[in-house]
């Protein structure tokens, strides 16, 4: 063969493989990700899907962003344009809403009579008080965490509406609500939604550790540690497929007075931080009933929390006491495989 | 015409380069633990954690300080109020993170894990 031929030869295959390349690159199964800074934590959005499908996906993820946003305008107290805001600082008794802050209210009510209470969006003066939203918390006076619980209670509230016109009615014109609970359990829930009616197949929302999953990477279900709340690392992985996973603990926001750790999670019973637990994760088909049991759970403690999720459909617990020992709601096991000790 | 051995030989080699490029790619692309350090959504620094040396972020009240000691990335100094992200484990597997909220600061372990985690619940 002369030499222009076998030129010929290698130009053709190369031209062969470099196609070859770019087609197996475009059907491979790719994961997208983006990272932004929202509701007062990292929000992480990874979609797998394929390269010659780059654009759409990521134009997706730039939904489900949007739809965050969205929904942190509408439901943050700290956005002073927000329905909750506008709530809280009104001096009417009376304040008309959105249909889907309704629901979230209702919702909350709903959660706050399934949990004895335990669940309470009511809470944001005393949030305020111990300072856990400020820059310096600390042990608040007895008497002055006693006058405010006199303004909380998820009976402080009710909604009404028709159609599409809402209202919020304070039967306590001193109350003030905080949607933190059960707002980040809607906003991934909602994002996850929005990245479905794009066509996404498989991806994960994950706003500080609340996660959903939609499908499966590869086959294959995704991989979720669970953080040990003491120290380093995870005791647990969850297996996790077409799921919502919230995780509550008392080593998230926390200061330290006198040698005692004081927490975030306040039980609205006592208006001191909740005792019964270490952590609380909820497994469930829904991310804001997820988030908002997470919480709940956590206030109720084991026995009741176990109880309680054990007669729920779509809902797992794992709970860690304060004596960490480890409680399982009864099919808990089918998604979690615990780590072994070291 | 009629191929010699080397053009045959030269026609295998594509073909396996063009092959073994995916499952290179997909075996080692991400391998090593890695951490990487996002101040306001910007990478600023990305850290092999085999490596010894400690790091510095100007953030409005002072500085942020990160070091790396034994594979394991500590939050050393930070000037925010809580200081609940110097209180954090040190990172090191990945899905490990450590944020600081008010001085929008996101460290995040990325790589090829034993336990291959997609993520952490906490």
């Amino acid at each position: 063969m002369d030499l222009k031929k076998r030129n010929n030869l290698i130009l053709i295959t190369a031209a062969v493989a470099i196609f070859l390349l770019t087609m197996i690159d475009s059907i491979s199964i790719k994961k997208f990700t983006r990272s932004e800074m929202m509701m007062d934590t990292l929000v992480e959005i990874s979609v797998f899907g394929m390269g010659k499908d780059k654009k759409k996906l990521e134009n997706a993820i730039d939904s489900a962003f949007t739809e965050i946003d969205r929904i942190e305008k509408l439901m943050s107290r700290f956005i002073v344009t927000s329905e909750i805001a506008e709530i809280n600082a009104s001096d009417s008794d009376e304040i008309y809403i959105s249909s889907e802050t309704a629901y979230i209210l209702q919702n909350s009510q709903v959660i706050s009579d399934l949990t004895g209470g335990a669940f309470d969006v009511t809470l944001a003066e005393l949030m305020e008080l111990w300072g856990f939203t400020g820059d310096s918390p600390s042990v608040p006076d007895k008497s002055a965490i006693e006058r405010l619980m006199k303004h909380t209670g998820n009976e402080k509230y009710s909604v009404s509406g028709i159609d599409t016109i809402y209202r919020v009615k304070l039967e306590d014109p001193e109350v003030k609500i905080d949607l933190g609970g059960i707002a980040k359990g809607y906003a991934i829930k909602r994002a996850a939604e929005v990245l479905k009616e794009s066509g996404v197949k498989s991806a994960m929302v994950d706003a500080g550790g609340d996660i959903v999953v939609i499908g499966n990477k590869k086959g294959k279900p995704f991989n979720v540690g669970i953080k040990s709340p003491d120290g380093e690392g995870i005791i647990g992985v969850i297996g996790a497929e077409d799921i919502a996973i919230v995780t509550s603990g008392d080593y998230e926001r926390f200061f330290i007075e006198g040698g005692v750790k004081y927490h975030h999670i306040i039980d609205p019973a006592t208006g001191y931080p909740a005792r019964k637990c270490k952590s609380v994760t909820i497994i469930a088909d829904d991310a804001l009933v997820a988030d908002a049991l997470s919480t709940a759970v956590f206030v109720m403690g084991a026995e009741a929390g176990i109880q309680l999720v054990d007669g729920l459909d779509e809902v797992e617990a794992m709970i860690i006491d304060s004596d960490d020992e480890a409680h399982f709601s009864q099919n808990a096991h089918k998604y979690i495989k615990l780590k072994e000790k070291e | 015409m009629k191929a010699t051995k080397f053009d045959k030989f030269i026609i295998l080699l594509f073909f396996l380069g063009t092959l073994l490029s995916f499952n290179v790619k997909s075996y080692f692309g991400d391998s090593g633990t890695t951490a990487f350090v996002y101040k306001n959504g910007e990478l600023v620094y990305t850290i092999d954690l085999n490596s010894y040396k400690e790091y510095t972020l100007e953030v409005p009240d002072g500085a942020v300080k990160i070091a790396v000691i034994d594979g394991k990335l500590y939050m050393r100094e930070s000037p925010c109020p809580l200081k609940i992200c110097m209180m954090s484990s040190p990172i090191f597997r990945a899905g490990d993170s450590i944020i600081c909220v008010p001085n929008r600061i996101v460290i995040k372990v990325k790589g090829e894990a034993s336990e291959e985690l997609d993520s952490i619940t906490r």
